[in-house]
């Protein structure tokens, strides 16, 4: 029994103490640099911080050059398929922007309205500053969701920035190097973002669960009956890191009889992601009108106006606009329609105006022609009594205008 | 394979294979997900350590697994150092169970895989979960734990094939 345990202990030292003739270093000496780094690593000091960042964007670099032949392979598959369903994509895509062309008047005014309840409420953020970055790896570990992005603090990326692929949350910064930040996406086990559950409004948190799926966690049992499948998940707003609104799924495969769990399916395909926007909101600054429009606001709602009414108002300007749209649409076309008829009656007033010149010309002439004639006829009978005569003083020359008055005046002188 | 004799580069290339995979699979952080199988993520760096810090070839060098934990760290986000630590624990265990071993075969070697593995997979379970707190699922670990103690055994069966082919030890 004692050889056996001697044997153990020595084949134990001669593993962790001598370096063997192949090693250049033993295995206790990197195992304690191992530990010192990991206690070092758990700090936050500045130099570690630096070493860290540092060690990160090289490797980074060099994952990214590694994986480019797997990436190359990927993106292939997805081209080919693309290429396959383009004609039904297409089809499914024109259908889908008719419905949507028609749902974005009402979005305009659901916006606006949305605004001024916002603001009402001051809990209104813009987005200040959006970073469009490129994904350089997104290798999916076994138990790390996690990306990481092209841009770091050079580019103003701060740690907790949301992250969006087009109008979609995806996750948040998480690291933040000098050219490169690692996002944590919604589907890490780690990842906890609050939530609002609608309709309904129902107030929860998404947490990821490792898959490609959230579940939503604290919201209890009595709320179950008010969701289903289908139901919108956006978040919520709370804690200010995140306005409120940004669409994050839909509840999927959901029983409130059966279902314990609810699962939240993402809009965004986390597996498909290539450049990512990272969104950091702010509070927007309520200017003196708005303050004023916000106390007239206050004072309708004093009168107590009730949900239901303001959605049949709200229903009510939807027609309104549309109808007026319509009206307007109508209109435009009238008004282009005459301003050509307009442009055609120009043109032809001006053809005409020249032809009654013309005509005016004509008849003018014809009536030089016909003074002439009548002077003519006067003259053949009247132009013995106003001529001069050899022994008369009375009389005209001919050919003089007094001659031509007095044939014209019949031979009176 | 003649001409590998003669060519000095290309047999270091050869010898050099395993510690490139290696750093290959902890960059691209390669498991069998790729393929979208549920469930089934294999852990390359852990089959290449062990096995061939088990042959004790000269260019698997300690120096470089510790540097490869650390690339492994980086890549997948975990607390740096972790992985260089388990990956040490694991060659302590090859050391330890190459002199304990006096006539090395699959079935050995492949059970005591197990056990390494699922030792290493529970310390790295402790330190994420209570002294990080980064929380982790372990049920993926578990699947994890088990996918890639069955997938050893035929990468057993490929590495030992070219270590006899490219290493040309007699005792295998």
């Amino acid at each position: 029994m004692n050889v056996s345990r001697d044997d153990f202990v020595i084949a134990i030292r001669s593993a962790f103490l001598k370096k063997q003739t192949k090693q250049k270093f033993s295995l206790l000496s990197l195992i304690s640099l191992s530990i010192i780094i990991l206690i070092l690593s758990s700090f936050d000091y500045k130099i570690i911080k630096t070493v860290r960042s540092g060690i990160n964007e090289i490797i980074y670099r060099g994952s990214f050059v590694i994986s480019a032949p797997e990436k190359i392979v990927k993106n292939l598959n997805t081209e080919i398929r693309n290429h396959f369903g383009l004609y039904s994509n297409s089809k499914k895509l024109e259908k889908e922007l008719n419905e949507y062309r028609s749902q974005k008047i009402s979005l305009d005014i659901l916006k606006f309205e949305n605004q001024k309840f916002r603001q009402q409420l001051d809990d209104y953020l813009i987005s200040t500053e959006i970073v469009f970055s490129k994904i350089i790896i997104d290798n999916k570990s076994p138990f790390l969701r996690s990306i990481v992005i092209n841009k770091g603090s050079r580019d103003g990326i701060k740690s907790g920035m949301a992250v969006l692929d087009q109008q979609y949350l995806v996750g948040k910064v998480i690291e933040v190097n000098f050219g490169t930040s690692r996002v944590l996406l919604l589907s890490d086990i780690n990842s906890n973002i609050p939530i609002t559950i609608s309709p309904g409004n129902l107030l929860a948190i998404a947490t990821g669960t490792g898959k490609d799926q959230a579940k939503v966690n604290f919201l209890k049992k009595t709320h179950f009956d008010k969701i289903t499948n289908d139901s919108l998940v956006y978040s919520s707003g709370t804690g200010g890191l995140i306005k409120s609104g940004v669409p994050i799924g839909r509840i999927t495969n959901f029983d409130s009889k059966i279902d314990e769990d609810i699962n939240i399916e993402f809009f965004s395909d986390f597996s498909q992601l290539q450049y990512v926007s990272v969104v950091a909101f702010d509070k927007v600054e309520t200017k003196v009108t708005e303050k004023i429009d916000v106390e007239t606001l206050e004072n309708e709602n004093d009168e107590d106006i009730e949900l239901p009414t303001l959605k049949k108002k709200l229903d009510l300007l939807i027609k309104e606009k549309e109808i007026n749209d319509q009206i307007t649409n109508k209109i435009k076309t009238e008004n282009e329609n005459l301003k050509e008829q307009l442009s055609n009656n120009q043109i032809e007033i001006i053809n005409r105006q020249q032809i009654i010149e013309k005509q005016n010309k004509i008849i003018k002439s014809h009536n030089i022609d016909k003074d002439e004639l009548n002077f003519l006829r006067l003259n053949l009978e009247y132009g013995e009594r106003c001529r001069k005569k050899t022994f008369s003083k009375k009389g005209f020359k001919v050919g003089t205008p007094e001659y031509k008055n007095c044939v014209l005046k019949k031979g009176r002188l | 394979m003649s001409y590998l004799k003669k060519s000095g580069f290309l047999k270091h290339i050869f010898k050099s294979a395993p510690l490139i995979i290696l750093f290959i699979a902890v960059l691209n952080e390669f498991d069998a997900n790729y393929f979208g199988v549920p469930f089934l993520s294999v852990n390359l760096a852990f089959i290449l350590i062990f096995f061939w810090t088990l042959k004790n070839i000269e260019q698997f060098g300690y120096g470089y697994i510790f540097l490869a934990g650390i690339i492994n760290d980086v890549v997948t986000g975990s607390p740096l150092g972790l992985s260089s630590f388990l990956y040490m624990l694991i060659c302590v265990a090859t050391a330890y169970f190459r002199k304990i071993t006096l006539r090395p075969n699959i079935t050995k070697d492949w059970l005591f895989f197990l056990i390494t593995i699922s030792c290493v997979n529970s310390i790295y379970y402790i330190i994420s979960s209570y002294f990080f707190d980064v929380s982790i699922d372990y049920r993926f670990l578990l699947t994890n734990n088990l996918a890639t103690f069955l997938i050893f055994f035929l990468f057993y069966i490929i590495f030992n094939a070219y270590y006899k082919k490219f290493f040309r030890k007699s005792d295998v």
